[in-house]
């Protein structure tokens, strides 16, 4: 393969990789979980009190899985206690918080 | 696949769940419709359409709220007597009540969760009452202020959840009238229908629910010359209701329900109008 033809396919990858919606924008992904969620309409509160996080782009609550799951934008970081704290003032108990990287690999460990 | 998670609010039993939210609006449209031998040989056809405004504030979402509650109040009686027929008439706002809720237990597992709280509030007497020419029970409210003490507590393991609740209200004179002080008591079981599994937040639901709702209410006193303060022989007593309820919950912080509710059980004193038909159907919006 040329260099010409090697920088083709590494530019369409970039426009690939950037026309993904949300790609190279969240940084982290966390996944905390959510005790005493069972009732869905609920879960309002406990949507609304997470998104509220600065640098939080998007909340996911899996009720069936009791998890909620939080993408947080470049540049920004939210701590665990941070995530604790809103679970418990969305009036839920808060159980283990997982940080992952947005595709699924770590990249933060334990308590950030 | 573990059985997904419960259900909404129950339409007619106090949960204690208090969380979801920071503000909130309920209301609804009751109709009572009701019928029977009165005191003095007449014959009575009784209809009321309640229009209740509740607004609750969570000061700490899950632990403490405060609510409002003011019922817009439609009622009209007709009276067919030896002297003819007579229709009482009356419309405008209730009685406010101003409660606190407080959750003192909470027990949340994964998909689970138990949760107690203790009932407090008071009546004040926004609606209108005294009128000598009606008879009290069409009064908009009671001329007093009553106090509200009480517990709620719900138990949500899975796809369904139990839900009771024991609250007593403790009247004072006014106007001349007492009415009695009253024990509610109500047993809900509620059953999310659809979907069987709830993936992610939010998604469409239909509920379903089964209640058992009581009503416990002592006699009235009258001390209106030329009665002597001595109880109203055709006041008080007890009713039960079966109450089969749906709701659906579109997306994220809407409902509307409907229920309808069956008398099981009217052990009245005296001479008092029966229930005929009592339904509702209503809507809350969360904030």
């Amino acid at each position: 393969m040329t260099d010409a033809a090697r920088g083709t396919i590494m530019g369409l990858l970039l426009v690939v990789l950037v026309s993904v919606p949300g790609a190279g924008w969240a940084e982290e992904r966390i996944v905390v979980d959510v005790a005493g969620v069972s009732c869905p309409f609920c879960a309002f509160g406990l949507e609304k009190k997470l998104q509220a996080l600065p640098g939080v782009e998007k909340v996911t609550i899996k009720v069936n899985e009791g998890t909620a799951e939080i993408e947080v934008a470049e540049g920004h970081q939210v701590t665990k206690e941070q995530i604790q704290q809103a679970v418990k003032d969305a009036g839920f108990t808060p159980g283990e918080v997982r940080i992952e990287a947005r595709e699924g690999s770590k990249v933060r460990e334990g308590t950030p | 696949m573990s059985p997904a998670l419960a259900q909404g609010p129950p339409i007619h039993t106090e949960t204690a769940l208090l969380s979801g939210f920071t503000t909130a609006f309920r209301t609804f449209v009751q109709q009572i419709d009701r019928s029977g031998d009165l005191p003095g040989g007449a014959r009575g056809d009784l209809r009321v359409r309640a229009v209740p405004f509740i607004a609750p504030y969570a000061i700490a979402p899950g632990k403490l709220v405060v609510a409002g509650m003011i019922p817009y109040l439609d009622k009209r009686l007709d009276m067919t007597g030896p002297g003819g027929p007579t229709r009482f008439e009356e419309r405008g706002l209730g009685d406010l009540r101003l409660l606190t809720e407080y959750a003192y237990f909470i027990r949340d597992r994964k998909q689970e969760t138990t949760r107690a709280i203790a009932i407090g509030g008071i009546e004040l007497p926004t609606g209108s009452h005294g009128d000598p020419n009606l008879p009290p029970g069409l009064w908009n409210g009671s001329g007093a202020t009553n106090y509200v003490l009480g517990t709620a507590v719900s138990h949500i393991p899975a796809r369904w959840g139990v839900y009771t609740d024991l609250i007593y209200r403790i009247t004072t004179e006014a106007a001349g009238f007492e009415f009695g002080d009253t024990l509610r008591y109500d047993l809900a079981l509620g059953y999310r229908l659809w979907p069987t599994v709830y993936e992610t937040y939010p998604s469409r639901q239909f509920n379903v629910f089964l209640e058992l709702n009581g009503l416990w209410e002592q006699k009235s006193r009258d001390l209106r010359p030329p009665s002597d303060g001595s109880t109203v022989p055709d006041s008080g007593g007890n009713r039960v209701f079966l109450s089969p309820g749906l709701q659906y919950i579109p997306g994220r912080a809407f409902l509307v329900e409907a229920s309808v509710q069956i008398p099981v059980v009217e052990e009245l004193h005296g001479r008092q109008l029966e229930t005929d038909a009592q339904y509702l159907i209503g809507i809350r919006w969360l904030f």
